[in-house]
């Protein structure tokens, strides 16, 4: 079941908040057992705030368009009186005493907290194979990876045991468990979604978004999420846009830009097709395709690894005296991140800036850039290296391959699933946009999502 | 290319030798991939971090 569709099942008295939470509430009992997909659950507070919301509906108070939804928070997310591990031994026990605004606003939009999804450790990886936590497992297969680091949150939403979870991406950590967990995932444009609350990964690559199973999901959840909040300085003042496509949206003359170079280099042959042939399908439904040729990708990844390292291991450096609270994974990285100069650091953020400046230039040609969103579908937990092309990369290097540069651009990326490869494995295309033209990949999205 | 055992050994000593041996390849490889685009930062270039300055409010305002 969709938001969309459990809201209209609300409206109309057919179903109460009660029992969506129940329902979700079992899907967790049965599945989580072995997915793995939560850290914390929230049985009997969820079902507390649900009567309370079904006899706000039942008084003629309708908070939002989220109102009596079950959802899950990453657990990133601070929230007041409910641990917050971050996926980390450091905080396994941290109760905060005040909610991020992510938290705030989805309670005040009448949302139903059902628990605290679990992750990569520190956000800082894309298995969500946790030392600490134990492994998140994928849902279409139990012995493949869900993605990350909002892997919990993927399969939390894959499996109905909420209807939207939140997710944190820093370079890629809400599109990749999006495809490889089959559901959809919008990072937004950085400053669209308050950071405020949020344990850092890395200060100025850190966006909050939201996974769906459908796109009007995600522009519904975005339309909560989306706002100026003080307490972030990266926070943006632009109006924000109604995001949910009408119904009969149209992309007739939208301009996609098929990329040329890079982004179809090394891919899944299944993956390239279906997203090719979304770009066809879009051209019938009178869209314009155009091929482009995009920046340096590999070079704009590349700043986005100075910068991720370096911020990661400023952050963390606190913690690091003592290295037996770290999973190796993430240690390395850590340790990697202690050796960046601070003169790399500054030329990479000074980079960031020419490289925006260059892929802007795109915007003259197309309204979007259409891609795939991971390279291949969700491997083997446990897996170090992926064949792709012939080569042998390393996972996390694959997984990111595509999607860390938008961060580092700053731009708003939509992952949705465009079908199954011949395992059953969901592929995923990626949309990619304009600073703060969301509500442009969600219209795409929408009808893209009826060729599949 | 720089000599990163040197460097943690002056910047960071107490990462074990053989956790620096695991490393060392792919620092290496970042180096390799970063060094020449450091070659064509424009001079007017700014770095892309944030900090916003807001007027203090006037007392007692």
């Amino acid at each position: 079941m969709t938001i969309v569709e459990a809201a209209a099942l609300q409206q109309q008295g057919k179903i109460s908040s009660a029992e969506l939470t129940q329902s979700a509430l079992q899907a967790v009992a049965a599945r989580n057992i072995r997915l793995n997909a939560f850290i914390t659950v929230l049985e009997e507070q969820a079902l507390n705030q649900a009567r309370r919301l079904d006899a706000e509906r039942a008084q003629g108070t309708v908070r939002g368009p989220l109102h009596g939804i079950p959802v899950a928070l990453k657990d990133v997310f601070c929230t007041r009186r409910v641990r917050t591990t971050v996926g980390s031994r450091i905080w396994a026990d941290h109760v905060p005493n005040y909610n991020s605004a992510v938290a705030d606003r989805l309670e005040a939009a009448g949302a139903v907290l059902i628990g605290k999804t679990g992750m990569h450790e520190l956000a800082y990886g894309v298995t969500s194979n946790n030392p600490h936590f134990g492994p998140v497992r994928n849902p279409w297969n139990e012995d493949c990876i869900p993605g990350g680091s909002s892997g919990g949150s993927g399969a939390s939403v894959a499996t109905g045991m909420s209807l939207m979870a939140m997710g944190s991406d820093t370079g890629g950590s809400i599109r990749i468990p999006a495809a490889y967990c089959g559901t959809v995932g919008i990072k937004p444009t950085t400053g669209r979604v308050s950071r405020y609350g949020v344990m850092p990964l890395d200060f100025t690559l850190d966006h909050m978004g939201p996974l769906t199973a459908s796109v009007a999901d995600a522009a519904l959840s975005l339309q909560v999420l989306a706002g100026h909040d003080p307490r972030d300085d990266s926070s943006s003042r632009e109006p924000v846009d109604e995001y949910l496509p009408q119904p009969g949206a149209s992309i007739r003359m939208l301009r996609i830009g098929l990329p040329e170079n890079f982004y179809f280099d090394r891919v899944q042959p299944s993956i390239a097709r279906a997203v090719r042939r979304l770009a066809q399908l879009a051209e019938s439904e009178g869209a314009i395709v155009k091929p482009v040729r995009v920046p340096d990708m590999a070079a704009i990844n590349t700043v986005g690894r100075v910068i991720l390292f370096a911020e990661a291991s400023a952050t963390m450096m606190p913690y690091l005296k003592d290295r037996s609270l770290f999973g190796a994974d993430v240690l390395a990285l850590l340790d990697q991140g202690r050796l960046i100069a601070a003169t790399d650091y500054v030329q990479a953020q000074r980079l960031r800036r020419v490289f925006q400046r260059e892929f802007a230039q795109l915007w003259s040609e197309i309204d979007i850039l259409l891609t795939p969103t991971a390279p291949n579908t969700a491997p083997p937990i446990g897996s170090a290296e992926v064949e792709l092309g012939g080569e042998q990369e390393d996972v996390r290097l694959a997984a990111t391959r595509l999607v860390r540069g938008i961060n580092v651009l700053g731009l708003p990326a939509l992952a949705m699933p465009c079908g199954r490869d011949a395992a059953g494995m969901p592929m995923s295309a990626q949309l990619i946009g304009k600073p703060f033209a969301e509500a442009t990949l969600f219209r795409a999205g929408a009808v893209f999502e009826t060729f599949v | 290319m720089p000599d990163f055992k040197q460097l943690a050994a002056a910047w960071a000593p107490d990462i074990p030798a053989a956790a620096l041996d695991k490393i060392e390849p792919s620092l290496q490889a970042l180096e390799a991939a970063f060094r020449p685009l450091t070659a064509h930062v424009p001079l007017d270039a700014e770095p892309a971090y944030v900090l916003k300055i807001e007027p203090e409010p006037e007392p007692g305002a």
